[in-house]
């Protein structure tokens, strides 16, 4: 039997018996939790089909083929022609390669083992099977969080509260944003390796391990191959050990762990060519050797703290403390004026300075994913877990752990950067859910236990009848209370799940290359036209044509077209993007003098104006003109592509330098055609191009080569020059010129004929 | 075959064209030249008489030698009472270069006495004979297509009779065969019945080896379509009983091109799609009744397409764009079938039959690679194949769970084909007892088993630092 029933009345069941229940029912709740986290990221599998999403899971997907196919050496050297025409990037060394060097080598692996997988499913797949081990690692940073205090989450709901993290970070809609399948990005794998790093950090701080300090590193070494945003780490880690110092918390522990992470990490570190010496010259970076700077000094002083007289020791201390801090001070000002040290860079700017983007570097403002974080995104992303989340800091202010200070410290820095950029989001998601899970766990451990009332209602009898009554309505009052509370809870984990499905499937799964739409008769209908343009692309054009985009599609160009673009969504050169801006951005005449010097052969424009796709790139077109005019401000101005009421228009009333730009033209050109007699309409700006001045939109120097089913993507290829030399655009006119004199010709002919007859 | 080798021979020898006596005369020839379809088919009905002193088992049937490399088909057969029997016919191998005919020899069930006669029908097509003039054309244009051939009987032997009729034409006119010159006054031919006939020509004795070009104008208002390279891979699985098929195209259209880039509007407001036109807006593959085919799927180079339909019988492919002359389409489509409707069972031996085309219709093929994957474990023993492959390759191939010796990769190369072979079967024999089947089972168990034992034994192990 399983158990045994003794005699008075009580269940027994041996140990060993316990731990393999114990055992099953941790696996299997483990199983469902990585069930969940990766069945809720296949909406778009499901719905469309195993293919990569957006724009630059595209360039990452291009790059792990390459090294599929190619030596990690030849990855690691790769110049790529293919892209920033006709400068081409340095790839190899301007990329972060952890991305790739994991699929590829689980693709290896795989192979290895008889399983010959698909690269491009293994690159869709990568993201939901780490969102597995992310739950994984959430598990194991709570239990270290609440494991060495009973004032943060009593021993027995250490347990349940480290699951409850590890399923709110499974589904949380925060984190599924940048990970669902399909979704090939550094994110993918960075969150993942973030947490571990953190568990691990802790873990070590709590040892004084040199091994778990070490595998701290090692995936420091990880991340910081894998995202950029490895930064993060690279400062909460000193501000947290600050932290401590600052409470007077130092010990050997703490400086044991430090160094050893510092020294490592920074060492493996500066093996990825893209990050380099970085980690010795960037500001960004001058913390953690600040810190570690400061940590020795901590030591020396801790060393003659017991060696000399207490008045010697706070004299030296207070000469000591002014002479480090002057020279600190000093030799970061003279390091960063003789260029030692780089100078800060734009993003981090942007990251104090919320409007500092937007009037200095266009370029990094246009990108929707930096801009700061609506009130409405918070609940959107994180549902309940956004009000509990301040309550589980308040749990960890209950008893100042090592390991509860870095949840605190976590928390703060994670709130402030989610509220500047939404991308950040991202690392505020992972601390939520902890304390969101302390909280809950916390609550659980005290309204979801009715041991008490049950006991009670069975001691009942053997209590004497007066004071039966008094205890009995007091404990129903405090059963319904409890319950009610349970309740309440139990509903809000529900509609979390209910709230992180609905998000996940209407908001987070549609693979943008692909958009859905439906038929009359209901049924769904997918609108192909970014492939149906980049595989025309790709099969009918030489393989070495160039094609000029804006840069949002360069990677994807890159990726299906298999076409050079002349700029991408690795913004490196901000000039290069300007040029292609201005040549979007001015009249033909001068658009083509840039085009001919750039080699461009095909020009390829998004119009969403005939099925109202707003993401188009008359949407995007100010953007361009901003950009440009950061480069040339006396050839390109803003003010000019707006009304004098200082309207956006497109139709008839749009001002000159609208009508004569590039792109407008691109766009709008034969689009009045569309709608025979009737005036054409805009779908996406809901304005009204009369028919008359629709069809007077012409182009000389480029030809339509292709236009999409839904008109979505529109290839123009540049005319060659003209043989006879003369100017494509005033032969236009000319020809334009007689064919209005002959339809005028016969027009007042035609009654003459008639007459004959 | 002793023969050809010793024409061969001499060829080599004498390095110069082959000649066959003039043993035959033609009483009766019946030419035929169907422009129905992308190639041209030509169908010859001859009534040959021995003027010989001697019995003759061979007859030599001439195509102009330029044809020859175009050539992907050639049957003959006897016309006797009953029924055709198909002719043993093989090429003559010589050196072409100066010679304006080239041969086949067409072996005879029995030898035919001087004097005597017997009727023989040969049937062959070919193919990147008719172009588009002028090249280009705009959106909407009627294509016209050319073809040159020879008007004549083009035979090694003298003909008495002789009649041509061009089939499948809708306005066919004869062109100058350069610009300038004028269309030849010999030989005129008329319109009868939608088609172009010339003769018969009774009285006219047409010399061996006479030739008088034809030109052809005419309009057609259809694609041309043609595949450059098609790799049929067949997937042989007897443990979940399916024959998989997964077909990549390089497809293409050699019909006239757009002069101006493609005008969606103008596609739009024309109506093309529904119309009959030299772009290609769908592609229509017939499956075979009868016999099930599942999870169909069609794919390309940068993921699923999502615009297929099955309309009865019929799986139809839209492409992402329509396919104008000169553009290219790559696609990728595949279904599963089940095994047992192809494969029997002979004493321990299996037999696979599979068509050796699926049938596009009207479709030229410049290469097709036929693949056949047997299961790990089975012993590939003989192909078969009703028309000449260029190569024969046996490769392993790894797939999932492949870890012995992988499945076996056969090859077959051919060049040159037209979808009206489609009906042809390639048999493949092979050897795959229920031993081996079971065999890849015991391996992968046993290497489950291995793997669990490393980790049961990774975690005896200490590595602690004490």
């Amino acid at each position: 039997m399983f158990v045994s029933y003794q005699d008075n009345g009580q269940v027994v069941i041996s140990a060993g018996k316990l731990r393999a229940i114990k055992l099953i029912l941790t696996i299997g709740i483990f199983v469902s939790i990585s069930f969940a986290a990766v069945s809720s990221r296949l909406f778009s599998v499901i719905r469309f089909e195993s293919i990569i999403h957006e724009f630059d899971p595209w360039f990452n997907f291009r790059a792990t083929k390459y090294l599929v196919n190619n030596s990690y050496y030849d990855f690691l050297n790769w110049f790529d022609d293919k892209t920033w025409y006709p400068l081409g990037r340095v790839t190899g060394g301007t990329l972060y390669p952890g991305l790739m060097v994991t699929s590829s080598v689980i693709h290896g692996m795989l192979k290895a083992c008889g399983l010959p997988i698909d690269i491009r499913n293994i690159c869709v797949l990568l993201a939901p099977a780490f969102s597995s081990l992310t739950a994984l690692a959430m598990f194991l940073l709570t239990m270290e969080v609440t494991n060495s205090s009973e004032a943060i989450v009593s021993r027995k709901t250490k347990l349940s509260s480290a699951f409850l993290s590890a399923i709110f970070m499974g589904i949380t809609p925060g984190y599924i944003s940048r990970s669902v399948a399909g979704s090939y990005d550094n994110e993918a794998i960075a969150i993942t390796i973030l947490m571990v790093t953190f568990y691990l950090w802790v873990k070590s701080v709590k040892l004084g391990s040199v091994f778990y300090s070490a595998l701290t590193s090692v995936f420091y070494f990880y991340m910081v191959s894998a995202w950029g945003g490895y930064v993060f780490i690279t400062n909460l880690i000193p501000l947290h050990v600050f932290v401590l110092l600052l409470m007077g918390r130092f010990d050997y522990k703490i400086y044991t762990s430090y160094t050893t992470w510092y020294i490592l990490g920074t060492l493996m570190s500066m093996q990825i060519p893209f990050v380099g010496f970085l980690p010795i010259r960037s500001n960004d970076h001058m913390s953690s050797l600040g810190v570690f700077g400061l940590l020795q000094l901590v030591l020396l002083a801790n060393y003659f703290k017991y060696t000399l007289s207490p008045e010697k020791y706070s004299r030296l201390m207070i000469l000591f403390g002014v002479l480090v801090t002057a020279l600190g001070v000093a030799a970061l000002f003279t390091a960063t004026k003789l260029g030692l040290i780089a100078p800060w860079t734009g993003r981090f700017y942007s990251l104090w300075d919320t409007s500092y983007a937007k009037i200095h570097i266009p370029i990094i403002a246009s990108v929707s994913e930096h801009q700061p974080t609506p009130w409405s995104a918070f609940f959107f992303d994180l549902n309940f877990l956004i009000w509990l989340f301040p309550v589980g800091v308040w749990f960890c202010f209950q008893e100042l752990t090592n390991e509860a200070i870095f949840i605190i410290i976590y928390s703060v820095l994670a709130s402030y950067f989610a509220g500047v950029m939404v991308r950040l989001m991202l690392t505020l998601a992972p601390v939520v859910c902890v304390c969101g899970a302390i909280t809950v766990g916390k609550l659980f451990d005290n309204y979801l236990t009715f041991k008490e009332f049950l006991s009670e209602q069975a001691d009942e009898s053997e209590k004497p009848s007066e004071s039966k009554a008094k205890s009995t309505k007091t404990n129903w009052v405090n059963f319904i209370s409890k319950a009610l509370v349970s309740v309440s809870f139990i509903f809000y984990l529900f509609f979390y799940v209910y709230h992180c499905t609905w998000v996940t499937s209407n908001a987070y799964s549609s693979p943008s290359v692909v958009l859905a739409s439906r038929n009359p008769d209901g049924s769904q209908l997918l609108i192909d036209d970014y492939r149906e343009a980049y595989y025309w692309l790709r099969m009918n054009t030489a393989e070495d044509a160039k094609v000029m985009s804006w840069w949002d599609y360069g990677y994807q160009i890159g990726g299906m077209a298999d076409r050079t673009t002349f700029v991408d969504n690795n913004t490196w050169n901000n000039t290069h993007i300007a040029t292609v801006g201005k040549a979007m951005s001015v009249d033909e005449r001068k658009a083509e003098v840039i085009m001919r010097r750039l080699g461009v052969d095909y020009i390829l424009v998004i119009f969403g104006g005939l099925i109202g796709y707003s993401g188009d790139d008359i949407n995007k077109f100010l953007w361009m003109v901003r950009i440009s005019e950061g480069i040339w401000p006396e050839e390109v101005n803003e003010r000019t592509y707006f009304t004098d009421r200082g309207e956006y228009r497109v139709d008839d009333g749009a001002t000159d330098a609208m009508k004569n730009s590039l792109m407008y033209k691109l766009s709008f050109y034969r689009f009045g055609d569309v709608f025979g007699t009737n005036d054409a309409m805009d779908r996406v700006r809901n304005q009204r191009l009369s028919s008359s001045y629709a069809r007077s939109i012409h182009l000389d120097t480029v030809e339509e080569v292709f236009t999409s089913e839904n008109w979505i993507v529109r290839l123009y290829k540049l005319k060659p020059e003209d043989n006879l030399g003369r100017d494509l655009i005033t032969v236009g006119e000319n020809e334009r010129k007689a064919a209005g004199k002959k339809s005028k010709r016969l027009s007042s002919k035609k009654p003459n004929l008639d007459v004959r007859v | 075959m002793k023969l050809s080798l010793w024409l061969l021979a001499v060829g080599i020898t004498l390095c110069q064209a082959f000649t066959p006596s003039s043993d035959w005369e033609n009483k009766k020839y019946d030419k035929t030249l169907d422009l129905t379809k992308s190639y041209v088919k030509e169908k010859h009905i001859i009534e040959a008489v021995n003027v010989g002193s001697e019995p003759q088992d061979a007859y030599f049937f001439g195509i102009p030698s330029d044809l020859r490399p175009k050539v992907a088909l050639l049957i003959s057969t006897l016309q006797s009472q009953s029924q055709p029997t198909i002719l043993e016919t093989e090429p003559v191998v010589e050196n072409s270069e100066d010679g304006f005919l080239s041969y086949y020899k067409i072996t005879l069930p029995y030898p035919v006495a001087p004097k005597s006669s017997f009727s023989l029908q040969v049937t062959y097509a070919y193919t990147d004979s008719l172009t588009p003039i002028p090249q280009t054309a705009e959106l909407g244009e009627k294509q016209t297509l050319y073809y040159q051939g020879v008007k004549t009987p083009a035979s090694p032997y003298d003909t008495t009779s002789y009649r041509l009729r061009v089939i499948g034409l809708a306005n066919a006119k004869e062109v100058p065969l350069s610009p300038g010159e004028d269309v030849s006054e010999e030989y005129q031919g008329r319109v009868e019945n939608e088609s172009l006939v010339y003769g018969p020509f009774k009285s006219t004795v047409f010399k061996k080896f006479s030739s008088i070009p034809l030109a052809l104008a005419f309009e057609k208002q259809a694609p041309l379509p043609h595949v450059y390279n098609l790799k049929r891979d067949y997937w042989v699985s007897h443990w979940s009983d399916s024959l998989s098929l997964e077909e990549h195209y390089q497809f293409s259209n050699k019909a006239v091109k757009l002069a101006k880039g493609f005008s969606r509007v103008d596609w739009m407001s024309g109506r093309y799609s529904m119309k009959p036109n030299p772009a290609i807006v769908a592609i229509q593959i017939p499956l075979t009744p009868h016999i099930s085919t599942k999870d169909v799927y069609y794919t390309d180079l940068v993921g699923n397409v999502s615009t297929s339909a099955f309309i009865k019988n019929d799986l139809i492919l839209k492409p992402r764009f329509p396919i104008f002359g000169d553009w290219n389409y790559n696609f990728t489509v595949g279904w599963n079938h089940e095994l047992k409707d192809f494969v029997r069972e002979v004493e321990d031996k299996h037999v696979l039959a599979v068509p050796l085309l699926n049938g596009i219709n009207d479709v030229t093929y410049e290469k097709v690679e036929l693949s056949f994957l047997l299961p790990e474990g089975a012993t590939f023993l003989d192909v078969q194949s009703p028309v000449n492959y260029d190569s024969l390759d046996v490769a392993p191939e790894f797939s999932y769970f492949d870890l012995a010796s992988g499945h076996t990769r056969i090859t077959l190369t051919f060049s040159n084909l037209v979808d009206e072979m489609k009906n042809l079967k390639v048999v493949v024999i092979y050897k795959y007892t229920v031993l081996d089947q079971f065999k890849k089972v015991f391996i992968l168990a046993g290497y489950f088993f291995i793997a669990l034992l490393a980790v049961f034994g990774f975690t005896k192990l200490d590595f602690s630092l004490k």
